[in-house]
């Protein structure tokens, strides 16, 4: 074979193969509505905070919420016997009816008046920007290296009389308190 | 279905194999390694293939394995549509890193309806929606929000925003009035260039670029989260360029270089709080060859000249949210620019407080309003030719302004209603409205139109500037004296006016596919001319003198596409088209010579292939119509003739902290000319280069 005849199928290979190297992970969005489900499940709300037994439990998104159609899949699943409602792209007004409210993207500025709203609610409030927890936020996600990993801060958390199980907090990447 | 840490990726695998064999021929190697990687891919691929099955693992899985499953971010791709009621387009920092860029300015020429021309190796020429110069004067620029629009010249020192551009967060570009919001000379365009929060450059960033034209850069960065809810960042940043070319291919003496640093700090005391702290200093030092007029034999001078500036700027920004509904944003400066060349010296100083205030009156309603004050201190001192009454002079500027949006109809039509009131120095009141109407036509589509009006304010250089233009040698027998061209000072020039009328379409065709289309009609009046005054004979020379007026009026339409497809995951395009034109009523031949024109038509395609996780392979082809720049000392405006210009880049990061990367800018030819200055400097012409950059971020 030519040199010439080698280089060219090896731009071939690398035309077709370049499709398939970045079907390599998970989409980012499907593992961390997986997590959100997860930490949902094992967070503790104060005593009537949920409603009763079956009361839809509504997981919100918001932030550029675009990025995380992924949530619906969500739609249906339970926490506890708890169906669960996902509402993408909440506004401040329905935040307050949130159990749990997952804010997408890194744009900080919207996110004080957010917490202006809820701040002390009994919310599980899920983010992924490097400031979140300092605005008022319990769970940060992030990636290192390729793989998801969690921030808690518990200030945050107490201060709506919330709590997480420890089993969950061992796995936590960190743990802030306050 | 789930990749743990323990599973070698294809990756590894492929790099792994090439290890291994050092001594094989290399395109043997890469041929290997890449049919592993195919082969490898493919059988994943079928191992993934049923979707259903995948997300009832994830759903099914623990947290252990969620959490080290590796995660790829391809939504972090996904377009949403504006909904704002304004042409508006974003730069990303990944398209500024992408695109091989070493400046802003030529960065900003992927945006539809920009006019950007490089006039030599230090000076650019830019404007959005037609009037371009280097002096062109209907843009406005903010960085984080201070204004680097020069209040004594009009126009943008572009060379000298030294902006690192590791640390940009985006540049948001809204063309056509931006008035209401923005203040005065944001007539054709907005261009706000944002930084990134502090919280986001925590770490260390080096950078090193070697090249022919970039001749070498080093920037330097560190960050830290230095205390509880507070980060900070410093850099340093020196780089040399070379000179450019005239036609001939002689040096045109132009070459530059320049040192800045800087810091951002941004503290959180309270969730409802926060604190911004930065600043900017930089030091340039631009060679330059200019010819000034003479009313001396051989009536030019020629000069090696060499422009010293300097500068540094403090910023203080507080955001405070009283509640969901009510949000106020203080925000002060300080800002001072010195230049010194031989054509002026000029230096500026600026104090600026704004203050906002967001409120949200209902669901449907939200009013933002502001008020404002800048003074400003300028002084013009050993101009080349004429003189000024007082070298230092003090300007005041107040404003007020409005806006508030209504939602007419739920989720569908908005209706943006607002007005900026201006009271400055030179033409005291300006009123700003605008109007504009947004509506959702579906999920996938947006329509939005708004007329507006907004206002160009005079600049000191226009009001007491009395120089020479130009001198035209005598003509024995018959004119036995040269004739001196001056601006003549004249107290009655006023603003330039604009009523614009603008439309715009966004369409998501598919999940990978966004259109953006926008059309306007900017009608103009009041627009600067000049007119002949009454000659007279000094007794060695005669002197034409030249009055600024308002006399000229005319429109400019355009239609501007931006279209994005991501035509794989691993492959995005990006295409902008603009169409211009302009149409002046001018009545005299100087009237002819006044305004440039922008390139009727203009393109820009730039393609973004990740080759792999850690290989990129960009390509940016731009084509670039005939242009018509206005030639001050020839009284006539220039044709600049259209050119096709390409950009590459290959970049390989092998590891996760390190990136090499090699650049080719206007491959296609040797040199090329693109603009030229108003006045003062030669005809030159842009060349090709490639540069070498490595940029190091410990993880």
């Amino acid at each position: 074979m030519t040199d010439w005849r080698s280089y060219f199928l090896a731009i071939a290979l690398l035309v077709l193969g370049a499709q398939s190297v970045w079907a390599e992970g998970v989409e980012e969005y499907r593992v961390k509505s997986a997590l959100v489900l997860n930490f949902a499940r094992f967070t503790d709300w104060p005593a009537g905070a949920l409603g009763g037994e079956d009361t839809p439990f509504n997981v919100c998104v918001m932030g550029e919420a675009h990025l995380a159609k992924d949530f619906e899949f969500l739609e249906g699943k339970h926490i506890g016997a708890r169906p669960v409602v996902v509402i993408v792209d909440a506004s401040l007004e329905q935040s307050i009816a949130c159990q749990v409210i997952f804010v997408a993207g890194a744009d900080r500025e919207k996110l004080p008046r957010l917490f202006s709203a809820i701040y002390g609610r009994p919310i599980l409030t899920i983010g992924e920007m490097s400031t979140f927890t300092d605005s008022g936020g319990m769970v940060n996600l992030v990636n290192v290296n390729g793989r998801l990993k969690f921030i808690v801060d518990l200030q945050n958390l107490h201060a709506s009389k919330m709590n997480m199980s420890a089993r969950l907090l061992k796995l936590a990447y960190a743990v802030k308190s306050g | 279905m789930m990749r743990c840490e323990s599973t070698p990726t294809r990756t590894s695998a492929g790099q792994g194999v090439a290890r291994f064999l050092p001594s094989a021929p290399r395109h043997i190697a890469s041929l290997f390694a890449l049919s592993t990687s195919v082969l490898l891919a493919g059988a994943i691929n079928s191992a993934i293939a049923d979707e259903g099955q995948l997300d009832n693992a994830i759903e099914g899985m623990d947290l252990e394995s969620l959490l080290n499953m590796e995660v790829t971010s391809v939504s972090k791709k996904a377009q949403k549509l504006s909904d704002s009621p304004a042409a508006i387009f974003v730069i990303t920092a990944d398209d500024v890193r992408r695109s091989g860029a070493t400046s802003v300015p030529e960065a900003l020429r992927m945006v539809p309806g920009l006019d950007v021309a490089r006039i030599d190796a230090n000076k650019w020429a830019v404007t959005a929606r037609g009037f371009n110069g280097r002096f062109a004067n209907k843009l406005l620029v903010l960085v984080d929000g201070r204004t680097v629009y020069s209040p004594v010249f009009s126009g943008v020192y572009w060379e000298t925003q030294d902006v690192l551009l590791e640390d940009l967060e985006r540049i948001e570009v809204i063309r056509g009035p931006g008035a209401t919001l923005w203040g005065a000379n944001a007539v054709n365009g907005v261009i706000n260039i944002i930084t990134r929060h502090a919280a986001d450059t925590t770490g260390t960033s080096l950078s090193v670029t070697a090249g022919n034209e970039e001749r070498g850069t080093v920037s330097l960065r560190v960050g830290n989260n230095f205390a509880e809810n507070s980060y900070g960042r410093a850099y340093l940043k020196t780089s040399k360029k070379d000179d450019a070319e005239r036609a001939n291919g002689d040096s045109a003496g132009d070459k530059w270089d320049m040192s800045s640093g800087g810091f951002r700090v941004d503290i959180q005391p309270s969730f409802n709080n926060n604190f911004t702290f930065q600043g900017d200093f930089y030091r340039a030092h631009i060679d330059q060859e200019v010819v000034f007029p003479s009313v001396a034999s051989p009536y030019f001078a020629l000069l090696n000249d060499s422009v010293e500036s300097e500068g540094w700027n403090l910023m203080g920004h507080w955001q405070h949210v009283q509640s969901q509904d009510s949000e106020y944003n203080l925000k002060v400066y300080f800002d001072h620019n010195d230049r010194n060349e031989s054509i002026a010296d000029q230096s500026s100083k600026t104090f600026d407080v704004d203050f906002q205030h967001l409120l949200s009156l209902s669901q449907r309603n939200t009013l933002i309003w502001g008020l404002g004050y800048r003074y400003t201190e300028s002084t013009i001192s050993n101009p080349f030719s004429g003189d000024l009454d007082k070298p230092v002079r003090d300007d005041e500027l107040l404003s007020l302004f409005a806006q508030d949006e209504i939602e007419l109809v739920e989720e569908k039509l908005w209706l943006t209603l607002g007005a900026k009131v201006e009271k400055n120095d030179y033409t005291d009141i300006e009123i700003q409205p605008s109007a504009r109407l947004m509506w959702a036509v579906s999920e996938k589509q947006r329509l939005w139109m708004s007329v507006s009006r907004a206002v160009r304010t005079a600049s000191r250089a226009e009001h007491e500037f009395t120089g020479l233009i130009t001198v035209v040698p005598p003509a024995p027998p018959f004119i036995p004296f040269p004739t001196a061209v001056t601006f003549a000072v004249d107290d009655s020039y006023d603003s330039e006016e604009l009523l614009a009328w603008e439309g715009g379409y966004r369409l998501s065709v598919s999940n990978t596919l966004s259109l953006d289309f926008a059309i306007f009609f900017n009608d103009y009046d009041e627009l600067r001319n000049t007119e002949a005054g009454m000659p007279f004979f000094n007794g060695t020379y005669v002197v034409q003198p030249m009055n600024f007026a308002n006399s000229l009026s005319g429109d400019i339409m355009g239609v501007e596409l931006a279209a994005t497809w991501q035509a794989r995951e691993n492959w995005r395009w990006a295409l902008a088209y603009s169409f211009t034109e302009t149409d002046l009523d001018t009545r005299t031949s100087q009237d002819k010579v006044q305004h440039g024109e922008s390139p009727r038509h203009q393109l820009s395609l730039r393609s973004q292939w990740d080759i792999t996780e850690s290989l990129d392979f960009d390509v940016w082809l731009r084509f670039v119509d005939d242009a018509f720049a206005v030639d001050g000392a020839n009284t006539e405006l220039r044709q600049m003739d259209s050119y096709v210009a390409g950009n590459a880049r290959l970049a390989w990061r092998p590891s996760r902290s390190l990136e090499l990367a090699l650049v080719g800018q206007n491959l296609f030819d040797s040199r090329h000319p693109e603009y030229i200055q108003e006045s003062f400097t030669f005809p030159t012409e842009i060349e090709r280069g490639v540069y070498f950059k490595v940029t190091w971020q410990p993880k």
